[in-house]
């Protein structure tokens, strides 16, 4: 993000050349498999993703979450899928928070349901799926002995049992539309999505 | 909006559909399903982190929607299984 040429101009004043193209062009010659994956915030995950990278974070659901407004967080999941198949959806990173100050137990839930099947490649934090608390440098490679959330851990379980569905691998996703005679800020509330397996809907398009 | 489905994979052709009470109050919507195969269709639906399951009428499905009346945050993760006599596949 900081050697693109417009943040770096911005940055030191001067013009600097495109660096990322000819870097991930460079590596991917030597070893077509290597992953790029940008931690990106500033708008800039889509220049990011034009210039190469496979991936890159998606801050924005994480913040719309936090906020706990559900308008916001459904507009983001009616962007284009060629942009949200390459975004790096998480609840947790290093530089946040302690998780409970980030959600309430109910809303954690709520949120890791829509991050992690929506579209993109699920990241997870070591020690999500059993609660931990304490936030450790990653220089530090140890951490103190916390207790287990049991009711975390076994919704993690069930979650990670889904993840196992091929429609939610390798399956087609759209966001829905509510359709309601129902009037009122609720209907607004809703994130909806399908999953529907490929293989199923072959030979046609939806209009949703 | 529009898309191309066939993306590869999910060769098993089962049907979920994601629903999240993104809210700290009770919410009720109608969610409008992309499956014309379901019309007159009877279909079930089992929520994979509860176990609840619903019954419906595919047609009902399609032309009201999906009706959901859900606890605040609650999150729904719905397949839609073949429940028998009428296949809804």
């Amino acid at each position: 993000m900081l050697v693109l040429p417009d943040v770096f101009e911005r940055t030191w004043g001067q013009r600097a050349p495109l660096f990322w193209p000819r870097a991930v062009k460079q590596v991917r010659d030597l070893f077509p498999e290597f992953l790029f994956m940008a931690e990106a915030y500033w708008d800039l995950e889509w220049t990011l993703q034009q210039q190469g990278f496979n991936y890159t974070y998606d801050k924005r659901l994480y913040d719309r979450l936090r906020e706990q407004h559900a308008r916001p967080v459904r507009e983001h999941l009616h962007a284009g899928l060629d942009y949200q198949d390459r975004l790096a959806r998480f609840l947790e990173i290093m530089t946040s928070p302690a998780p409970r100050r980030r959600f309430p137990p109910k809303v954690h839930r709520a949120a890791a349901v829509i991050t992690f099947l929506s579209p993109g490649l699920r990241f997870f934090h070591q020690g999500q799926f059993v609660g931990r608390q304490k936030r450790i440098s990653p220089h530090l490679v140890r951490g103190p002995a916390e207790p287990v959330d049991a009711d975390l851990n076994r919704f993690y379980d069930q979650l990670l049992e889904i993840l196992r569905e091929a429609a939610f691998r390798n399956g087609a996703w759209a966001a829905t539309r509510m359709c309601s005679g129902l009037a009122g800020q609720s209907l607004v509330r809703w994130i909806s999505r399908l999953v529907v397996a490929g293989a199923r809907t072959a030979g046609g398009s939806w209009s949703l | 909006m529009d898309f191309s489905p066939g993306r590869g994979g999910g060769e098993d052709g089962r049907r979920f559909v994601v629903a999240v009470n993104f809210a700290g109050n009770q919410s009720q919507c109608h969610v409008r399903l992309p499956f014309p195969e379901l019309a007159d269709k009877h279909c079930g639906l089992r929520d994979l982190l509860t176990a609840d399951r619903f019954e419906w009428n595919g047609g009902d499905l399609l032309v009201k929607g999906l009706y959901l009346d859900e606890p605040a945050w609650r999150p729904r993760v719905f397949s839609l299984d073949n429940i028998g006599l009428v296949q809804c596949n």
